[in-house]
């Protein structure tokens, strides 16, 4: 064996203190989003005008958007437990993908079933920015909550599973944005809201080997 | 899996699963065993034996690093197998970049008339130079500067290389290139 791989195994050996285990993805998974759900669940029933939201969800196909929300950020946030070790596939990134043609498309067609009485921008254009805001500055928290848990893996494949994690940020922060929208989503803000996930993912992207490697 | 390779993991997941509770002698053990897997696997894309050696020892600070990661539940050769794999494709890549910016010459090694092409006998007395400034510096900042800056190890592969804290080290790299800095500026007016 080289001497230097000879050197550092000594140096690895006499440096192996005792680990904790990680607990298994899904477990992780659905824990983080027990604790989530639940802050989520105080801070809507605290703040948010739950009637009206349920009442702006009423049609069928904004409850297709709410489920294909949920779904995306559900599915994203077990798959990039998955994707954070080193021996799970890398097809756990498709997860989310089914959950999330449901969240577009039904959101598209709302938005489109909504242009004879509500137009472009709905009875207040202006909100549309406001949307943008809500979602980058809602997302930073629950970023950094995930990325805390994500990264005790030190992820081998830190983008994708940044990525991964940062799309179900922003479905969690476009769910949370339907409780706080004064009416239903028209064709502008659910362009605001795309901008939001995308500039989200793309700040995962970038900050993905510092915020889960620590390199 | 054919039914030895079965049996060596059995063995290597247990050997990994008393590492993770603190038993040294057994992550030695491991790591030993293992090597030649790593090597192996990263045989099967790159030819040159130092930079297989490169790949080997990479995996195995990558090893260390993610130990806390391995599910003794679950087989440890796909485990070790897609760490070596992913520090395989590293070098390769970083074996790309660097070549993107080189170019094969097999008369570089020529002299001639003009000084300026003399590059090489110029970079040669600039090492020679550069390891006698390296040689003055501490035990700790050589150490610092020869991992973080010459074997371009992340500074957690370092600390762990080193024994030295990240903060440490980050301490006796800036203070070794400012003392260097000085000395090379010193000896060139």
């Amino acid at each position: 064996m080289n001497s230097s791989t000879d050197r550092l195994i000594e140096i690895l050996a006499a440096d192996a203190g005792p680990v904790r285990r990680l607990a298994p993805p899904s477990l992780r998974a659905v824990l983080w989003l027990c604790g989530f759900g639940l802050v989520a669940a105080v801070a809507v029933l605290m703040l948010a005008d739950v009637g009206a939201a349920l009442r702006r969800t009423a049609s069928l196909t904004q409850q297709l958007s709410v489920l294909g929300e949920l779904g995306v950020g559900v599915t994203a946030v077990i798959a990039a437990c998955h994707l954070a070790l080193p021996d799970r596939s890398p097809r756990w990134a498709l997860a989310p993908v089914p959950f999330l043609a449901l969240w577009l498309g039904s959101s598209g067609y709302g938005c489109l079933a909504l242009l004879p009485t509500l137009g472009l921008g709905g009875p207040d254009p202006g909100e549309s920015p406001g949307c943008f805001a809500f979602m980058v500055g809602v997302s930073a928290p629950i970023a950094g909550l995930l990325f805390l848990m994500l990264r005790r893996a030190r992820p081998l494949r830190a983008k994708l599973t940044a990525v991964i994690a940062a799309l179900g940020v922003a479905a969690f922060s476009a769910l949370l944005l339907r409780f706080f929208h004064p009416f239903e989503i028209t064709a502008l803000d659910l362009g605001f809201h795309l901008a939001a996930a995308l500039v989200v993912i793309a700040i995962a992207a970038l900050a993905s080997r510092r915020s889960l490697v620590g390199a | 899996m054919a039914a030895p390779d079965r049996q060596q993991d059995r063995v290597w997941s247990a050997l990994m699963a008393a590492a993770q509770d603190g038993d040294g002698r057994a992550y030695e053990r491991l790591l030993r065993e293992c090597a030649p897997f790593v090597r192996s696997v990263a045989r099967r894309s790159i030819a040159d034996p130092d930079r297989i050696e490169d790949v080997v020892q990479e995996t195995l600070l990558t090893l260390h690093r993610v130990r806390q990661t391995y599910d003794p539940q679950r087989p440890f050769q796909p485990w070790l197998a897609a760490i070596a794999s992913r520090r395989t494709i590293d070098a390769m890549r970083r074996r790309g970049r660097i070549g993107a910016h080189e170019t094969a010459d097999a008369r570089a090694y020529e002299t001639f008339a003009d000084p300026a092409a003399n590059k090489e006998l110029d970079a040669h007395a600039a090492s020679v130079e550069a390891g006698a400034m390296l040689a003055d510096l501490s035990p700790a900042q050589r150490q610092a500067v020869e991992l973080v800056k010459v074997q371009e190890l992340s500074l957690a592969e370092a600390s762990v290389v080193s024994g030295q804290s990240v903060g440490a080290l980050k301490v006796n790299v800036h203070r070794a290139l400012k003392a260097l800095r000085a000395r090379w500026s010193g000896g060139r007016t």
